[in-house]
């Protein structure tokens, strides 16, 4: 079942367009990690499949509500700039906002004792929120978000500015959150942590979703077989010779990089014109390669259109 | 019959006391009840109490006066701290910090609906405290009380400018940023510059701007409660309007914040 739809989205303000025609499912139980570099709209999305805005087109659907905001109950959210009340203390504000939810007396101070034990800040809780350390605001947001156990968790930016030590918390209280079967959307930069975290993953570029999928299949698909040729052979020569250039990476020296998809193919091509070969070797990718490669390849795509279209424009021969 | 009456004795009472606690747990309520608290913490409540303090160390203080000089001054005192105080509250509970409350509720009228609760409450406590003051000792012979003061008079003027208060902090609330547009305050600002041509001029577009006026009338109503000491069955109308004001402003505002975008720093 779909936890999050979003069907040709697209949010502007002005004539700026923050999000443009994005079209997205995150399944129930998914761990789902947005990445895109500041401006990209992944705030944007977040702030609309909370309600605080509206879209200027398309659908949004969150736990089967198209008014999203009758989907809170159900929904964790966590601000990427946790702002409290400074003078109150963690407990006391996890107390107003459980209220807020609906849960009072017992229910509410049981809540808040399983909460807080589950983001390990039983003993700063009865302090006011102005003493906490940054790490300690990201997790008393994580505390909240979790209050009313929901179905859905949106943490946007967690470990944002946040020392080693503490991201290192935060993750731990995502991946133990995970293990609890909690649909997740996590909005980061940090593209270790989402490999490590998320399941799958969506790329946002000045809007658009430039790539979405499994982590693992996007690792597959851009693993990189390097093919070693016997005999110091010329690995561009070869490449001119069977006429394989639009398959292959790189042809640099005796070394030929090709994709791990084209692996089966190019090597039956090399035998079959008897080329000795002296080694393979896999070249595994992590999700920074993905993300560079697919932002570079969307560069060079809007550089080669507006290239093309000054060209149209300007009359270049 | 007397047994039956024994047995359901109880349950309205228990029906009674879960209205109650109900009507206690309203998310408005608790938005409410958050929001003054957080103000006092905060103690932005000094400045208002400072306020009160300057009103009456200027206006009483020296000149003690009768029952339409206490409500006079009080009013006009009361009704401009209404807008500070309401002003400084609306601020801090509309930062982004509201993303977090409104995360936890199903709609956004509960908000503003809290904000408009807790900005009209506090008006009673600070009305107290300048009754109290100007009820107290001053330099004037008599040396202390405001001359002329029934139990009566008191009352029905209190009743009036805390009406005033009330519909001045609402109005308050609901035009400030980010619930209204930036048209809908200018709107509001063009008001009441055609409201003081109209009161302050002559001539005739002053005259035709007069219409501007009428929306005040229930409001110069309350105002002369004190005054005159009763309020009558006009001033009951007024009464009236003034509460139908409070509740056409707040559902103004619900509509207004419904449809904004909440991009807040």
């Amino acid at each position: 079942m779909p936890v999050i739809e979003c069907k040709e989205l697209t949010k502007s303000y002005g004539k700026h367009i923050a999000l443009n025609n994005l079209t997205l499912t995150i399944e129930e139980g998914a761990s789902f990690g947005l990445l895109g570099e500041n401006g990209a709209g992944k705030s944007t999305l977040v702030r609309l499949l909370m309600g605080f805005i509206f879209p200027t087109s398309g659908q949004i659907r969150v736990l089967g509500e198209e008014r999203v905001s009758r989907a809170h109950a159900r929904v964790g959210y966590a601000h990427e700039r946790p702002i409290f009340e400074t003078r109150f203390s963690g407990r006391s504000y996890l107390t107003y906002l459980g209220k807020l939810a609906g849960l009072w007396d017992t229910a509410n101070s049981t809540r808040i004792h399983e909460v807080l034990e589950q983001v390990n800040l039983q003993e700063a809780a009865d302090r006011p929120t102005g003493t906490y350390s940054k790490g300690m605001l990201q997790r008393l947001a994580i505390a909240q978000a979790l209050m009313t156990n929901p179905q859905l968790l949106i943490l946007d930016e967690p470990t944002s500015g946040l020392d080693p030590r503490s991201q290192w918390e935060i993750r731990q209280i995502v991946a133990s959150l995970r293990k609890q079967g909690k649909t997740v959307l996590l909005c980061s930069h940090y593209l270790a942590e989402v490999e490590a975290l998320c399941d799958t993953v969506g790329i946002l570029r000045r809007g658009e979703l430039i790539l979405s999928g499994a982590v693992a299949d996007l690792l597959l698909s851009q693993d990189v077989v390097e093919i070693v040729l016997a005999h110091d052979q010329s690995a561009s020569a070869i490449v001119a010779r069977l006429d394989i250039g639009e398959q292959v990476i790189e042809a640099l020296g005796n070394i030929l990089r090709i994709p791990r998809r084209q692996q089966s193919t190019l090597l039956a091509r090399l035998v079959d014109a008897g080329i000795d070969i002296a080694s393979l070797n896999l070249l595994s990718r992590t999700l920074e390669d993905v993300y560079v490669q697919t932002t570079l390849t969307a560069d060079n795509d809007v550089s080669s259109t507006l290239s093309s279209g000054a060209g149209g424009q300007g009359g270049k021969p | 019959m007397s047994m039956k009456s024994f047995e359901t004795q109880p349950t309205s009472a228990l029906r009674i006391s879960q209205a109650l606690k109900d009507f206690w747990r309203l998310p408005s309520l608790t938005v409410a009840r958050f929001t003054l608290l957080s103000y006092l913490r905060s103690g932005w409540i000094l400045g208002d109490i400072a306020i009160v303090w300057l009103l009456y160390a200027a206006f009483f203080l020296e000149f003690g006066g009768n029952v339409a000089y206490f409500f006079g001054t009080t009013g006009q005192g009361l009704g401009a701290l209404a807008i500070l105080g309401t002003i400084v509250m609306v601020q801090r509970a509309m930062s982004a910090r509201v993303y977090l409350p409104l995360s936890r509720l199903t709609s956004r009228s509960a908000y503003i609906r809290g904000l408009v609760i807790a900005t009209g409450v506090l008006r009673f406590p600070l009305y107290l405290m300048m009754m109290l003051l100007g009820m107290g000792f001053h330099t004037h012979a008599p040396s202390w009380g405001i001359q002329g003061a029934t139990v009566t008079n008191m009352l029905v003027g209190s009743v009036g400018l805390l009406a005033n208060c009330v519909v001045i902090s609402t109005l308050v609330v609901v035009f400030s940023a980010p619930i209204a547009t930036r048209l809908a305050r200018i709107a509001l600002l063009a008001w009441f510059a055609a409201v003081l041509y109209s009161n302050t001029s002559l001539g005739p577009l002053a005259s035709f701007l007069s219409i501007s006026r009428l929306p005040l009338i229930p409001m110069t109503a309350c105002f002369n409660f004190g005054a005159a000491g009763s309020i009558g069955w006009p001033g009951v109308a007024a009464l009236l309007i003034m509460a139908l004001y409070v509740v056409g402003l707040t559902m103004l505002g619900e509509y207004w914040l419904a449809s904004r975008d909440l991009i807040l720093q």
